[in-house]
């Protein structure tokens, strides 16, 4: 399924996601309980160089953007990019369009990783202990599908696919049993519900120093992996007679695959449907070769995360609705789309 | 080791690199000032063990907790609170509600909310994220954590250290007074009378160790059933276990206006409905307002809870 | 530059597919691999591509076995056509001819000219010039097979290996596909094809080698391996020969079961 070819041009895709990157990061930088209008967000970013934004001399304003508005939309940018991207690896891995970053389990191992930081009271003690744990446990389920899958070097990948299917309903489980054990103090749940709910709130320069370079060292292995990664589209055997080192594509694929999934969930909670609907779509208009795809899917995806996010704050304000809440809704509406694409295209 | 499993322990590296990092940078280095009395600058140690350090007598507070907003309306000049809970206003909840309603300062929901107001003083629950904190903190203004208030004695401590930091020791030091007073009126009134066994059952879940109804029926002269039975906190609890234990004497908070519903499923429940407690008609209800307090209004549901345990003794 | 496998064998699960195979591919013939449904020839054929390594024997290139033979350098000198596979996603047929460029460009390294001449030149020969910017997934089989050899020409790889290129295709594309093989092999380049049209396999083959149940049963110029008693046994057939009029007075099998 796909737009016929010829297909718009790549260079003019990006320079519209870029611009449209741009406006969404002002609108959404000026939104919140003190609206502040696009001119003088730009103008206060400039200042922002100068003057200072603590302290009692700082402009509320500035101190607002700064301290609260940018670093939360510059996280979002990243969790966005990190999925995005990561979901299109999790597609060309699985030679599947309805792939997505959670089928191997990383996520929800992530997700533990945090919940266990809520329950023994280190989310208080210091942020980054969240982020950290999460970390770990996406690693700790990332060598689990390895022991469970890789013989002699080798990983197939519908073993892949059963092993990520164990792994995530065990890992669930297990984060629904803890919740329910730390239920008997009720804040401490209430924190673990609305985390696992995915949100952005409160994020910090912290976050963003965390996941920035750990983001960055994904997409840039993802880019270099563009070219094995296309090569699998007619089969392994086909990939390896072409030059490519199929197993070692395969984990490294997966490897950074799980780094970009389980940074975004350290930083944001669990929030659905971007690495599936934004590669997805991308696809749609700039085709499958992960050259293209990749770096498209990625500012995409910011976009995505951005503007979710401002929805998220904005729709029932003062009440701010939880990110995953806002992403998993677009899930319904983009899938009824490509159900009805299908039925026209085939004719029913 | 393969190519796979080395990429995630650097990765693992590098986060707790960067968690290390960040660490140094925000902790804030404690100070050596002299805590003089009526003397600003002063570094007061916070509910969480912090160096909390205030350049000047705070004029512009910040309250983000309902507990917070209860302790400084009786010692601290209104025009002083710039911002307050949003609980403060709820009826459901507040024991300050005429005086929070009445004052004019806009009710906290975000930490943009609070920045706004540019204070120089903001208190945070025991429970706030960590980052909340640290946000609000980057901006330069100090944020005073409370402690678990999880007893009378905490809750007075704590209400010391609000006093100390606001600069309104005395104050503070009133309002402790006065609770010592009714707290002790009550102990000699209780003293060599029966302990009753009492079980808090709200909402199908108890109080046990560690939680601040433990200390209000110490102190109301009972024996809190939960605790003697090794339960921590807010545990579920099936009507099954609470008439197997079968207390003397049930406790549970109510809404406005459901009081009478709540005893009703007292008396009647399957279980708790056969217990001493509901067949003798003592159950103690108390207002949510009441029964939730973790201020110096959590007195009021030891006066009351130990005037019904009297009025129980009596009428056998 | 020859391909060859020597008393190789490849057993999975321990039950074993190929014993005891001897094959060479050398530049200049083509050779076709004729046998029954599990008779070993994808079996050999993914032994001398390399895909798989021998249980027993060897399988070298110019006498270095495959295994030790740096990956790129394998895939310039060795291309496998597969059997019709499916395509997930959307490419253009040109971009499945350029994936043949892969072994040629470092990881960052774009196409340079000297690879778009090649890409270009390997769809003219496989005829798919006129769908180059068309989406792979919607083409025919016989479309589609072609595309996979113009990407195994791209490759430059001296050494081709094709396997039941003719299954899918009309009777048309598949005379198409033959010529084209031969005449590549003509033309100084060494191919193994895979397949069961015995008649075909007789046209176009310079050699042949002849395979029943995981063992090859003949090897060697074509008439002489293409027998009608030997193909007959193989196949557990009858084999009557018929002479058509045609320009080249080429005869056929006509094959009628015991």
């Amino acid at each position: 399924m796909s737009l016929a070819l010829p297909r718009p041009p790549f260079a003019s895709v990006v320079l519209a996601l870029l611009v449209l990157l741009a406006l969404v990061i002002v609108v959404a930088i000026g939104a919140g309980s003190v609206p502040i209008p696009p001119l003088r967000v730009v103008r206060l970013l400039v200042a922002s160089m100068g003057e200072p934004w603590s302290g009692p001399d700082a402009d509320a304003e500035l101190v607002i953007l700064m301290a609260l508005r940018v670093p939360r939309v510059l996280v979002a940018a990243m969790v966005g990019a990190a999925l995005a991207v990561s979901g299109a690896q999790m597609q060309g891995l699985f030679q599947n369009p309805m792939a997505s970053p959670d089928v191997i389990g990383t996520s929800t191992g992530a997700a533990l990783g945090a919940v266990l930081a809520f329950v023994f009271g280190l989310a208080s003690a210091h942020m980054a202990w969240v982020p950290v744990l999460a970390c770990l446990g996406a690693a700790l389920s990332l060598a689990a599908i390895y022991g469970l899958t890789t013989r002699r070097g080798r990983t197939p990948v519908a073993m892949l696919l059963l092993a990520g299917v164990a792994l995530n309903s065990l890992l669930s489980a297990a984060t629904s049993f803890v919740i329910s054990l730390s239920w008997v103090r009720y804040e401490v749940a209430q924190e673990v519900v609305f985390w696992l709910m995915g949100g952005l709130d409160d994020r910090t320069w912290t976050h963003v120093w965390m996941a920035a370079p750990l983001v960055a060292i994904g997409l840039a292995a993802a880019i270099a992996l563009a070219r094995d990664l296309d090569l699998f589209t007619t089969g392994e055997e086909a990939a390896a007679t072409l030059g490519v080192d199929v197993e070692r594509a395969k984990q490294r694929v997966l490897a950074v695959a799980a780094l970009l999934a389980g940074t975004a969930v350290a930083v944001c909670g669990v929030i659905g449907f971007v690495g599936l609907i934004v590669p997805h779509a991308v696809r749609l208009v700039v085709g499958p070769s992960h050259r293209r795809l990749i770096p498209a899917a990625a500012i995409a995806g910011a976009i995505f995360v951005i503007a979710a996010d401002l929805v998220a704050r904005v729709a029932l304000a003062p009440l701010e609705i939880r990110l995953g809440v806002v992403t998993g809704i677009c899930g319904a509406p983009f899938f009824l789309w490509l159900l009805a694409r299908y039925r026209r295209e085939v004719g029913a | 080791m393969r190519t796979g499993p080395r990429r995630f322990v650097s990765r693992v590296l590098l986060a707790a690199f960067a968690a290390v990092v960040a660490g140094c940078g925000a902790a804030p280095a404690p100070h050596a000032d002299a805590v003089t009395a009526g003397g600003f600058p002063r570094t007061v140690t916070d509910g969480a063990g912090r160096q909390v350090r205030i350049a000047s007598r705070p004029v512009r507070i910040v309250s983000q907790t309902l507990a917070s907003d209860e302790m400084l309306f009786p010692i601290v000049p209104p025009e002083r609170l710039v911002g307050l809970s949003s609980l403060s206003r709820d009826p459901k909840y507040s024991n300050v509600l005429a005086a929070a309603s009445a004052h004019a300062a806009p009710s906290i929901e975000s930490a943009e909310d609070i920045l706004r107001l540019k204070p120089d003083l903001i208190f945070v629950a025991s429970y706030s994220r960590a980052e909340t904190v640290q946000v609000l903190e980057a901006t330069g203004a100090p944020v005073y954590r409370l402690a678990n208030l999880d007893d009378l004695a905490g809750i007075m401590e704590t209400i010391r250290g609000v006093g100390a930091v606001v600069g309104e020791e005395a104050a503070a030091e009133r309002v402790v007074a006065e609770m010592e007073r009714r707290l002790a009126a009550v102990a000699s009134r209780r003293a060599g009378r029966p302990r009753p066994r009492v079980l808090s059952y709200s909402g199908g879940f108890t109080a046990g160790r560690g939680t601040s109804f433990d200390d209000v029926v110490r102190r109301a002269g009972g024996i809190n059933e939960a605790a003697a039975r090794g339960i921590d906190k807010f545990p579920r609890l099936s009507e099954e276990q609470v008439l197997t234990w079968n207390p003397d004497v049930l406790v549970a908070g109510y809404l406005p206006g459901e009081e009478e519903s709540v005893r009703r499923r007292l008396t009647t429940g399957a279980g708790v409905g056969q217990t001493t407690a509901a067949r003798r008609h003592q159950i103690v209800l108390l207002e949510t307002r009441r029964f939730l307090a973790v201020s110096q209004h959590t007195v009021d549901a030891v006066e009351q809870l130990a005037a019904s345990l009297d009025a129980f003794q009596a009428a056998q | 530059m020859s391909l060859r496998v020597e008393a190789a064998g490849m057993s999975i699960g321990g039950r074993w597919l190929l014993r005891q195979a001897t094959v060479q591919v050398e530049p200049g013939r083509l050779v076709a691999l004729v046998g029954p449904n599990g008779s070993g020839k994808s079996t050999l054929l993914r032994l001398l591509s390399g895909v798989w390594a021998p249980t027993e024997g060897t399988a070298t290139l110019d006498g270095t076995p495959l295994a030790r033979v740096p990956r790129r350098g394998l895939a310039r000198a060795v291309a496998l056509v597969p059997q019709d596979t499916h395509i997930a996603f959307a490419f253009s047929v040109r971009e499945i001819v350029a994936m043949g460029r892969h072994a040629h460009l470092g990881r960052f390294e774009r196409e340079g000219p000297a690879d778009r001449d090649a890409i270009a030149q390997a769809m003219a020969r496989a005829d798919v010039t006129a769908i180059a910017d068309r989406d792979a997934t919607g083409l025919s089989g016989g479309e589609r097979q072609r595309v996979l050899i113009a990407r195994s020409l791209a490759t430059d790889a001296r050494h081709l290996l094709l396997d039941e290129p003719t299954a899918s295709l009309d009777v048309a594309h598949a005379l198409d596909v033959l010529a084209l093989c031969r005449r590549l092999a003509d033309e100084g380049h060494a191919v193994a094809v895979a397949m069961h049209d015995l008649n075909l396999a007789r046209r176009y083959a310079t050699d042949a080698v002849l395979l029943r149940q995981g063992a090859v049963v003949a090897s060697g110029p074509a008439e002489r391996v293409l027998t009608p008693s030997a193909v007959g046994e193989v196949f557990g057939v009858s084999v009557t020969i018929a002479t058509a009029p045609s320009p080249d007075g080429s005869s056929i099998y006509v094959f009628s079961r015991r």
